[in-house]
């Protein structure tokens, strides 16, 4: 009498089924491959990708902290700026910084200088080590 | 699993990085309620899953009827089978053209070695379902491998 399939499987999978026609013949060729991984090859460098994956993953997540931690920062500093002008009734004074207003054009000229000497650095000294660069 | 699921090798490469990097990152939320085999093969089935959703590219619903049976065991590349003499190779290739569902199946439980809840809980599917996929799949192939044996090489 011929067994029904899942009688054929059931005894395929505990490895007793005898080949007694077409059917538990294709059964046994198909449970002896089933277990059998496809071939299947990850490259070379699979696990320095991973690696490198995850330092890159570790750094954006310590970017990300560093952030909060500024972003609590600031917040706590607003507030602490907030209580102490409540609590002392601290008003806003130019005070001493008022007499910048009778210099003005020196605080212009102080501001112009430096930014010239500024250019002529990245000019004249960031050339000299370019070519310092090349000459490795 | 993840090879059975995607066909691309490029994306086969890439998931697996991406399983890895999973695995490492939730690794402190595996709660040791599962075996860390079925947690991690959880994630690959999911990331494979997910792949395909991204790519558009149609995930096969297990069909039981019997149009698609016959289709099935009717498909053979010619081309193929002049080069695939091995009948090795060309069960795996069988087991490739199954659709998605009972190819996931087959795997875990074959080559992972799993159980039908286990298999359940990777895939989301009821325990009788697993059953069910994992009696039609494996009933396909015999189909599809006698026919491709022939009435002579039978016996």
């Amino acid at each position: 009498m011929n067994k029904s399939d899942k009688e054929l499987q059931e005894l395929a999978e505990k490895g007793m089924l005898e080949i007694t026609d077409s059917d538990s013949k294709a059964y046994r060729h198909i449970f002896n491959v089933l277990h059998k991984a496809p071939s299947m090859n990850l490259s070379l460098g699979f696990a320095d990708r991973v690696i490198n994956r995850i330092k890159a993953l570790q750094e954006r997540r310590s970017v990300r902290n560093d952030f909060i931690w500024l972003g609590v920062g600031l917040f706590c500093f607003i507030v602490a700026t907030i209580v102490s002008v409540v609590i002392t009734g601290f008003k806003l004074d130019a005070g001493v910084f008022k007499f910048l207003n009778t210099y003005g054009g020196l605080l212009v000229f102080g501001v112009l200088v430096v930014g010239l000497l500024q250019l002529a650095e990245r000019k004249f000294l960031g050339s000299q080590s370019k070519n310092q660069e090349v000459q490795f | 699993m993840i090879g059975r699921v995607v066909k691309r090798s490029e994306d086969i490469e890439e998931l697996c990085q991406d399983v890895f990097l999973k695995v490492y990152d939730k690794i402190n939320e595996f709660n040791h309620q599962s075996k860390l085999s079925t947690w991690i093969a959880t994630i690959a089935y999911r990331q494979a899953i997910n792949h395909l959703r991204k790519k558009r590219i149609p995930i096969d619903e297990a069909p039981d009827d019997e149009a698609f049976r016959e289709r099935f065991i009717a498909d053979d590349d010619p081309s193929q089978q002049l080069e695939d003499n091995d009948i090795e190779q060309k069960i795996i290739a069988y087991i490739d053209e199954l659709p998605l569902h009972y190819r996931t199946v087959i795997t875990l439980y074959h080559l992972e070695g799993m159980n039908y809840p286990e298999i359940g809980k990777i895939t989301g599917m009821p325990e009788g379902t697993v059953k069910n996929y994992l009696f039609r799949a494996r009933n396909l192939l015999k189909e599809k491998i006698k026919k491709y044996l022939g009435p002579e090489e039978i016996i």
